[in-house]
This record gives C-alpha cells, structure tokens and sequence, in this order.
C-alpha cells in the first residue's frame, strides 16, 4: 500500500498555457507545477480567471481554440508510463467531469447512450453488455430507477442527475485518474453535498486519484487530501488541507478563507479581498497579489516567484511570517 | 447503503421534469399543415397513371387551346393535350428535380462544410477556398454553362445543382460546427478517448444541423424553379415531356385569351413552394425554442 501511494499518477511541471486573443497573446497560465499520487485527491483552488480550469483542460489537451500548452505532463498507470501523447490516455486511464451538467451532456443523445458510448471506447463491450454496464454504472452513482432514466434526454433530467450521468459517463471508461472542473459550482447546495459525497465514496471504493478544481476551499477541503492555492496563473500555496485551512502562509490563501462563509463562525459580515486580480495581458513583476496585499513590502514587487518548502508544504511568500504575526 | 445515495433517492423522489428547465417542444401546427401540402403533390406524382384522365402526350389537334369544360377540366394546350394530365405528369419530374437537387448539394456540403469545420487547418482552408471560387460566378450562369456542357436533361441538371448548390450548405453547416465545437459536450466526447470520426457524427454533427434543416425545404423550391428557368431557356427538360417550368413558358403566347395555360402551372408551383415553406418556418421556430 505504501509502495502504491508512493507512485505519482500525474506529474505537470512548468505548465505555460499560451491564449491567442484577437491577435495578442496571454499567459493565463504560467508556470504550474503539481503531482498528485496513486489513490490521492488534489483540490486546485482560486479565482475564476486564475488559470485554474485551463490548466486542468491543459492535461488532458482540451484547451480552446487559439490556446496553446507547453510544459511536461506524465502520467504513471499501473500499464505504464505515458508522456506527450494525450491521445493514449483519454478514456484510457484519465476521465474528466466538466462544470456545468446542461452543456457538458450532448442534447441530442440520452443519457443511457451516452454512457455507453464511454463504456465501448475501452471494453469493445456488444451493444447488449454495455446496456447492462451502464444501468450498473448509473446504479453505482445513486441514479435511482436507472433503466427509466437511461432512456432520458438530458433536458429530462435535474441538475444533480445530469452531473451524475456525466460522473457514471466518466467512470464507464474505469478510470485510475479522475480530473473534476468545478463538478458542483452549478448546483444548489444540497446536491452539491450529495455529488461531493458520491466523489468521496467512489474514490475510496476505486482507489482513483483525483484533482478537484474548484473556487471554493470548503468544497476542496472536503473531498482533497491536499490542496494548490492558484492566483493569477501560478500555484502560490500547496500543502495538506487541513494544514493549509488551520495556518495558510500566503496572504492570498488567508483572504481567501476569511471571504469564505463556511469558515467564519457566527454571522458577522464576510471580508472581501480589496480590488480585483491582475489583468492577464500585464501581469505586475514580483509577486501578482502584492497589490491587493495587507502585508505587501517594497521587495514584494521584486521577488521573484518560487514556490518555497518541500513536497510537503510550500508557498511563493516570501513573508510568510506576517501570517504568523497577525494572527498571533 | 451510504447517506448519500439515500439522499440522492429521497431527492428523485420529486419530479425530475420539475426541477428541469427545459421542456421538450411541439412542432408548430403549419409543420403539420406544410407537411400534407407537400404530401399531396408526392402522392399525386407517384399515382400520376392513376389519377390522370389521360395521356399527357396524346394530341388532338382539332382541340387545340379549348377551354376548360367536363371533359378537359383545365382545357387543352396548343397541341390539343389534356393540360391537367400534363400539370399532373409533369410533377414527376418536378419533384424529382427538386428533392434531389436539394438533398445531392446538401449532402455534398453538409460533408465537406462539417470537415471543414471540425479539422480546420488547411483542410478547411482548402475546401472553403473552392466554395470561395464556386460563390464568386453568378448562380444561373454557371448553371447555365454547366448544363449547356453537359447536355440539357435531368442528370446533368443535378450534376449542375449540387457542383454548385453545395456552397451554401457548406457554409452553413461549418459556421455552426465551429460554435458546438468548443462546447463542453464535445470536450467531453474527447476526454472520454471517443475517435474524432464519431465525435463528429454523434456529438458535432446532430447539434449543428438545425439551420441546415430549416433552410433544405427553401432549397428544394429553389431547386424546381430553377429547373423551370431552365426549361423556359430550353435547357431543362425537352419537350414532349411535361414539366411545370416549360408549360408556363409555352402558354405565354396565349396569356390574353387561354390565361389559364401559363397561371394553373404557376399556381402549382406556389402550392409546391407554400407547403416547403410552411416546414421550414415550422422547423426555425422549433429550432429556435
């Protein structure tokens, strides 16, 4: 088991994703190194705009059009290793779940078909088997009365249902790697705390790795073992959940949870974070938060960006200290 | 059993149609309405032999331009034939032309306008730049050229219609691949590790082909009056042959007198074009809901 955990599904290092926009070139996503190993949940947490989603699609090489990847991505399978061709291990080790459940199922297909279509893409299943598999996988995912509901067309269905079709479409291909975008932002909270609680369960019962990109670190901290703190295209924070929500030692992570309701007892009014994050076309030198910062200094805006610490812990501050301050 | 899934069960207990947003919409009526206009003229065309009174090609020239009475209903044309065999006969042809000169060019454009779309690169440069070239002659010229080449008659005409009918579908088709291409469906078709072939066919394809459906019907009217401009310029179908087109342009000498030789056969044609254009306004409004 411990040899398992030890073997890292999915390496990313230096990740640049390079937008062409009516003819000028953004980096939304600069420099973005993350590993996530066998059995184990990364959250990937920041705003909308952060790189976060992009550098999520960027692994699998489902960027938009007019984006653009470079860096080093490796996935390590129990069949292997794989790097430079995405071809090889969609529907073939990695599956993703996208956001929003309306667009991301096809309108025209029901949802029975559409699952196994992903159950055919790996198993060459008859027609028959994979109609069986896939009231098996609906089944598995709490769809209720799954062979009524195969025969749905997605319109037919409530959010949490679709968002649960797209996670059974996304485990037909039995997958060692599951990459989640945003898979509850669309939903109201109480089906967002049964579609997290499916993810939990699922990947205790399967041993998949996971990365969960997410706006909100309470959904992260629920479903992740550990988290990456993005702001403005880079990684500014990383370390255990837990750690990282109890002592965050990058201002932008302490803004972050201070603005958030669910970890602020009692009803007092919420902190928003003053201004709003940099325009990707010119990014500030230095560190991207310093002007937004409480605790910014004059070498702020110089320093350049390295993730400080060790596997475990690490954070771009490079005053990681006033956090202890302020809050002693 | 987990408190999850018991929740998720207590939560489908509700009407999912309640929760969803969208429901499915009715085809208009004059859907309905355009379809059995439609149908009439395709069961006429087929039973023809049944229904006409007589030989569209028999002539009676003693009867030559006689008005309608019991026993010619819409009377005789200049060579003594029975004008409403001949209206009945010549939808044969008419419809002939016109569903196949639509459906050939759509099916040629929708192909190359969806691979166009969904490689892009220089395979879309490539086949865009020849719709390119075909869209800058004027329409009827090239028509015209292309039949005249050919030779006048029904396969050549078709040859023409979609040589050059299929730029407009291309088009069409290709404008609205590159909109559902970059939907989160289809990158989710691609994450699932699904060939680029299928993604196109079952993912790309069934949700970019409204407009190309709302705009066939127009194109199959399209396609019967441009047989009758061609048959007008005696490059259509060669007479004896009944054909709408060409009875029009033969009453023209007795519009004064015999109004009805040029008027009926015209009216057949807007009866034709009405049906086809009620589907396709049915169809966009659907589409559109």
């Amino acid at each position: 088991m411990d040899e398992e955990m030890s073997r890292t599904v999915l390496s990313v290092d230096d990740l640049h994703v390079q937008l062409t926009l009516g003819g000028r070139t953004l980096s939304p996503v600069d420099g973005v190194s993350f590993h996530v190993a066998a059995g184990e949940s990364l959250g990937i947490v920041g705003e909308s705009g952060s790189g976060k989603s992009l550098s999520l699609r960027a692994v699998l090489g489902l960027l938009p059009s007019g984006g653009e990847s470079d860096g080093s991505i490796r996935f390590a399978f129990e069949r292997g290793e794989i790097s430079g061709d995405v071809e090889q291990v969609r529907g073939h080790g990695v599956a993703m779940v996208f956001q929003e459940p309306m667009t991301a199922l096809n309108p025209t297909m029901r949802a029975g078909d559409l699952i196994a279509e992903a159950v055919r893409v790996r198993s060459g299943l008859s027609r028959r088997a994979a109609k069986a598999r896939v009231i098996e996988l609906m089944a598995s995912v709490g769809i209720p009365d799954p062979a009524r509901r195969a025969r749905m067309w997605p319109h037919e269905l409530s959010g949490g249902l679709r968002q649960r079709v797209m996670i059974a479409a996304a485990l037909a291909t039995e997958p060692e790697l599951l990459l989640c975008d945003e898979p509850t932002t669309a939903l109201d909270v109480t089906i967002q705390d049964q579609i997290l609680g499916l993810l939990r369960r699922l990947r205790e019962e399967r041993g998949m790795s996971m990365v969960f990109v997410s706006h909100d670190l309470a959904v992260v901290a629920e479903v992740c073992d550990r988290v990456a703190v993005m702001y403005a295209g880079r990684i500014v924070e990383t370390g255990p959940v837990d750690e990282v929500l109890r002592s965050p030692r990058h201002p932008y992570t302490a803004a972050l949870l201070a603005s958030a309701p669910s970890f602020q007892g009692g009803g007092g009014a919420l902190a928003t974070i003053p201004g709003s994050p940099p325009d990707p076309r010119e990014f500030p030198s230095g560190c991207r938060f310093a002007a937004r910062c409480a605790f910014a200094r004059d070498d702020c805006r110089q320093a350049p960006y390295t993730l400080a610490g060790d596997e475990h812990r690490a954070t771009a501050c490079i005053h990681p200290e006033v956090l202890m301050e302020a809050s002693a | 059993m987990s408190v999850e899934s018991t929740a998720a069960i207590a939560a489908a207990a509700t009407p999912s149609h309640a929760i969803a947003g969208v429901e499915r919409v009715r085809m208009p009526r004059r859907v309905w309405v355009g379809a059995l206009i439609v149908a009439a003229y395709v069961l006429v065309a087929v039973f023809a032999p049944l229904i006409a009174p007589y030989d569209p090609l028999e002539q009676d020239i003693v009867n030559a331009l006689a008005s309608p009475s019991w026993a010619h209903w819409l009377g005789t044309d200049e060579l003594g034939r029975d004008v409403l065999s001949r209206l009945i006969f010549a939808s044969r042809v008419d419809l002939l032309v016109g569903f196949l000169g639509a459906a050939l060019p759509a099916i040629l454009g929708t192909v190359l306008g969806a691979v166009a779309g969904f490689r892009g690169g220089w395979v879309d440069g490539v086949i865009m730049r020849i719709s390119d070239v075909v869209q800058a002659f004027p329409t009827y010229i090239l028509i015209i050229a292309l039949v005249f080449v050919l030779g006048p008659g029904v396969t050549s005409i078709l040859v023409a219609f979609t040589l050059i009918a299929w730029v407009a579908y291309a088009r069409l088709i290709r404008t609205e691949v590159l909109r559902v291409r970059s939907l989160d469906y289809v990158a989710a078709a691609r994450a699932s590790g699904l060939r680029p072939g299928r993604i196109l066919w079952r993912h790309v394809f069934p949700n970019s082909v409204g407009q190309t459906l709302v705009y066939l019907p127009s194109d199959i009217v399209g396609a019967t009056l441009g047989l009758a401009a061609l048959s007008f310029l005696g490059l259509g179908i060669q007479a004896p042959t009944p054909e709408w087109g060409a009875m029009i342009a033969a009453g023209q000498p007795y519009i004064r007198e015999q109004w009805w030789l040029s008027t009926v056969p015209g009216l057949v044609v807007v009866g034709f074009g009405l049906g086809l254009s009620l589907i396709g306004e049915g169809i966009e409004e659907w589409t559109r809901k």
